[in-house]
């Protein structure tokens, strides 16, 4: 064991197990484990770490109040539902219509995406408001709180008035560039959230539909315009969403 | 014994339909029966069960909220499974873009997890590694451990994983590998020592280091 004191660190070891070290450093330990019994030992062990993760228990008993919640929260969205069109197909598309905290919801994860400075948006309480009614907006006044020595972030319910335009603008400035990108990468790997998923846009438009992917809480669905050899790619609610469910301003891409 | 006459039991895709179609217990049904697999999703994945609770809520209203989007080309407990892992994925974000977070998702190390003091040899014993890895699991920073338990705990390809967390394959997999190294104390706590206390070597601390009964029997 001349070769105690130079023992490649284990995450040296465990890099060179999962194939992600440079060729130089991958030819060294290797040639180091080679002849170190010890090394050895703990490349075998690091290959059955997966094996141990992977045994874990699919399922962990859900606790009680977090039960309580996910009931309470489904009783919830029932009871907006149901002030609505709720038996009609279109139901779940109808609550979206009522749309501006959803859309800020969408807005702030997708700004916190993007440049850090826009967690005024996303720190603010408006995703939890949006999407849960029970205790979640208590947790996030909680880490508003801990944001900053401003006090807690714009509230989006006292706004009153329509929060989501200026949201909106802060939110193309962050994200363009990524809904571009994401946009690309719908071309090249023809995802699709669901089949036809973002058919209905696509009609409204008149222009083809090329697939489409989950973005933020949102859809983000590319279409092709083959006149102009473009694609855009529209982030809206719901896969049955069509422009009135817009949650950013299109982007366009050339065709690659 | 004889065979318990089993009630006709709707399928997750019947629930869902029905939750479509207005009726009002289909969705709640339909919770109640994944709740515990997607309860453990949630938590693995956000290493926190106040941002487990949250996210798995905001997973589920929007699951509630997009029933009608679902093509039965899918199971539906991928789909939400799915959607929790997005919505933890969101949270990850959120949190992470939080000023007064000191870990930023692809930024900097915390501290190595404390490891096992216990020998793995009997099913007991197995059992209390089982609820150190989970701990363990838990403390390791977001950037580590959400990719380590998409790929080593859920299972997605690298690929796929890779996609969700909008980062390049090779990070994915030298994450994974860091995370793995941290862990390693408590799969082999007999012998991660010896390699654990050189030179240049902070990420694993040897068991030695951390207090009494590190004696194996
Ligand atoms: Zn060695």
């Amino acid at each position: 064991m001349t070769s105690a004191g130079t023992h490649p660190a284990p995450v040296t070891l465990a890099e060179y197990v999962e194939g992600v070290l440079d060729d130089d450093s991958a030819r060294s330990t290797a040639s180091h484990v080679d002849e170190c019994p010890t090394c050895r030992q703990v490349v075998d062990d690091l290959r059955g770490v997966p094996a141990a993760l992977r045994d874990l228990p699919a399922e962990m008993p859900v606790p009680e109040h977090v039960s309580a919640r996910l009931t309470a929260a489904i009783a919830a969205e029932h009871a907006r539902g149901s002030q609505t069109h709720a038996g009609d197909d279109h139901g779940t598309v109808a609550w979206f219509r009522r749309g501006v905290p959803r859309a800020v919801a969408a807005a702030a994860s997708i700004a916190v995406l993007g440049l850090a400075g826009y967690i005024a948006v996303g720190g603010d309480g408006g995703p939890d408001e949006a999407t849960t009614a029970g205790s979640g907006a208590e947790s996030l006044s909680e880490s508003a709180g801990e944001n900053a020595g401003s006090g807690p972030g714009p509230r989006v319910a006292e706004d009153g008035g329509s929060p989501l335009d200026g949201q909106m603008q802060e939110l193309e400035a962050s994200t363009v560039t990524e809904l571009e990108q994401a946009t690309r990468g719908v071309w090249e790997n023809r995802t699709e959230m669901a089949p036809g998923c973002g058919s209905a846009l696509a009609d409204q438009v008149g222009l083809e539909l090329v697939g489409s992917v989950e973005h933020g809480s949102g859809v983000l669905v590319v279409l092709e315009n083959p006149d102009a050899a473009q694609l855009e790619g529209r982030l809206v609610s719901t896969c049955g969403s069509t422009t009135a469910e817009a949650l950013a301003a299109p982007v366009t891409v050339p065709v690659p | 014994m004889t065979r318990p006459s089993p009630a006709p039991r709707p399928s997750d895709e019947d629930l869902l339909r029905r939750h479509v179609a207005g009726d009002a217990d289909a969705f709640g049904e339909l919770v109640a029966r994944h709740q515990d697999r997607l309860w453990a999703v949630a938590l693995r994945t956000l290493g926190d069960q106040h941002d487990a609770a949250d996210a798995l809520q905001d997973a589920m209203i929007n699951a509630f909220r997009r029933a009608g989007s679902f093509r039965s080309e899918s199971a539906v407990t991928t789909w939400l499974h799915r959607i929790v892992v997005n919505a933890c994925l969101d949270r990850v974000r959120h949190n992470a873009a939080r000023p007064a977070d000191p870990v930023a998702f692809d930024g900097s190390e915390v501290p190595g997890v404390t490891p096992s003091t216990m020998a793995v040899d009997d099913p007991a014993e197995r059992t209390s590694m089982r609820l150190d890895l989970e701990q363990a699991l838990a403390t390791l920073p977001d950037e580590q451990r959400v990719p380590l338990v998409l790929v080593d705990v859920e299972g997605y390809p690298v690929a796929d994983a890779a996609q969700m967390l909008d980062l390049p394959a090779g990070t994915v997999k030298s994450r994974c590998a860091r995370a793995r190294a941290k862990l390693l104390p408590l799969l082999a706590p007999g012998r991660s020592g010896t390699t654990g206390n050189q030179p240049g070597n902070d990420d694993v601390p040897s068991p030695t280091t951390h207090g009494p009964g590190g004696e194996q029997r």
